[in-house]
């Protein structure tokens, strides 16, 4: 049975995914300055020098790039309570969902613990620097978790059929992001052009895309807490959402 | 005497979306996506111009021919078996314009392999220059959204098995329909890009 305390709760895991977000966002640009990111065909000196010429803020871009993913985690789990209540039964599109957005986490903490490596011993080889470089940027942009994972949620955005929590547009949003995050397979083909890790369609159109998913995402679940909140105070019953 | 209700009001055209308004997020965003990347491939074609116009000239005008004729043959199935399926009482000849739509789509995709397959042996790859890697990246990228788009057709087809659809049925069809005429429009203009401008 949910309770107001209950509602509290999930309403600060939103505020703080924000900080998280926010975090990362600082970490990634603000710290370890990679936007733009390094070109793949940059050499080995030039890797090095970017990540050797500020070591320290390098660390500690790695460090808030970290816990800014640990904090943005909370808004998921939000997520997958209102897809579970959307769903019913045996919830199968949400235990996808969180199964695949909990793998592709995995992708943002190793790039953070390489990047931090070649922060971590100056003096160590440059050729092992690009290679823990290139492992670090295949593993942010390579997106075949993601794709399961943004249809799952728009399959379950769907079966809100009353459209009580998300809208029906909602759906199609992360529908195109599964399709826009396809290209982003070509990153370990090419080092150059629109495909690469730092060109269009292989790193920014997906990061672009990214942020009109984060604002609606956080938008309708600040909304669905206000609506349950106030059908609790109504006395009414939030289990069973499924029109 | 009890009220009669307002009579609708004449000469005002009822305002319909095809499909559903979300679905347009989807398929105008994909367009965004292609057209980003018509984009970088005419900028990589104004910097290596000589490269792209002699490597293109490897390509058969009939063959691009014939998959446009397929995907527009396609299209105006659709657009029938749709208009059918929209009566308040399906129409049982939706089914086979599906049903020859959909061979459309699988005549497409087997002359694709074959041009693939005949480029390859000729040693044409997507590392042979710019113009071949964009070649197979767009022409593959539409690939998969045909073959998307061909799951969307069996799907429609078993809806038009239906005696009568749903407003939120009929609205699935039509989206389904929308998206098959994206893919043809795609087409058509990966066609002019790739085969004909020369």
């Amino acid at each position: 049975m949910t309770t107001p305390a209950d509602i509290r709760v999930q309403r600060a895991y939103l505020y703080v995914s924000i900080i998280g977000v926010a975090l990362i966002g600082l970490g990634f640009v603000g710290f370890l300055r990679l936007i733009p990111p390094p070109a793949p065909t940059a050499s080995a000196q030039q890797i090095a020098a970017h990540f050797l010429m500020a070591p320290s803020s390098r660390r500690l871009g790695v460090l808030l790039l970290l816990a800014g993913t640990v904090l943005s985690l909370p808004v998921y789990l939000v997520l997958l309570d209102y897809f579970r209540r959307i769903e019913g039964g045996r919830t199968p599109l949400a235990q996808l969902y969180i199964l695949t957005l909990a793998v592709s986490t995995i992708g943002t903490w190793m790039c953070g613990f390489l990047w931090s490596a070649l922060a971590f011993r100056p003096e160590q080889s440059r050729a092992a620097m690009q290679i823990l470089n290139d492992a670090a940027w295949i593993a942010a942009t390579f997106p075949w978790f993601a794709i399961p994972q943004f249809i799952a949620m728009g399959l379950c955005s769907f079966r809100d059929v009353a459209e009580k929590y998300f809208p029906r547009w909602f759906g199609w949003l992360n529908i195109w992001i599964a399709f826009v995050a396809v290209g982003g397979s070509l990153v370990i083909f090419f080092k150059d052009g629109a495909f690469a890790w730092n060109g269009i369609l292989g790193f920014y159109l997906p990061l672009l895309a990214g942020v009109p998913w984060f604002v609606a995402v956080l938008w309708y679940l600040f909304k669905a807490l206000r609506t349950d909140e106030q059908e609790l105070l109504q006395g009414v019953r939030t289990e069973g959402a499924r029109a | 005497m009890p009220e009669l209700a307002a009579p609708a009001r004449a000469g005002r055209p009822v305002r319909h979306v095809p499909g559903e308004p979300g679905m347009w997020i989807f398929i105008f965003g994909d367009m965004t996506v292609f057209a980003v990347l018509f984009g970088v491939y005419l900028e990589a074609r104004a910097r290596q111009s000589a490269v792209f116009f002699r490597s293109a000239g490897h390509l058969s005008t009939t063959v691009g021919a014939i998959d446009t004729l397929l995907l527009l043959s396609s299209s105006l199935l659709v657009a029938r078996a749709v208009r059918l399926m929209g009566r308040r009482r399906g129409d049982p000849a939706a089914r086979p314009l599906l049903t020859a739509a959909l061979w459309c789509g699988a005549g497409f995709v087997a002359l694709k392999v074959t041009e693939w397959s005949g480029h390859l042996a000729q040693g044409f790859d997507p590392l042979t220059d710019f113009f071949w890697r964009y070649y197979y990246i767009l022409t593959g990228i539409h690939l998969f959204h045909v073959l998307v788009g061909m799951a969307v057709l069996g799907y429609l087809r078993t809806q038009a098995r239906l005696p009568s659809l749903s407003r939120g049925e009929r609205r699935l069809v039509e989206g389904g329909g929308c998206y098959w005429h994206m893919v043809d429009l795609l087409w058509v203009v990966l066609f002019a890009l790739l085969y004909l401008a020369r």
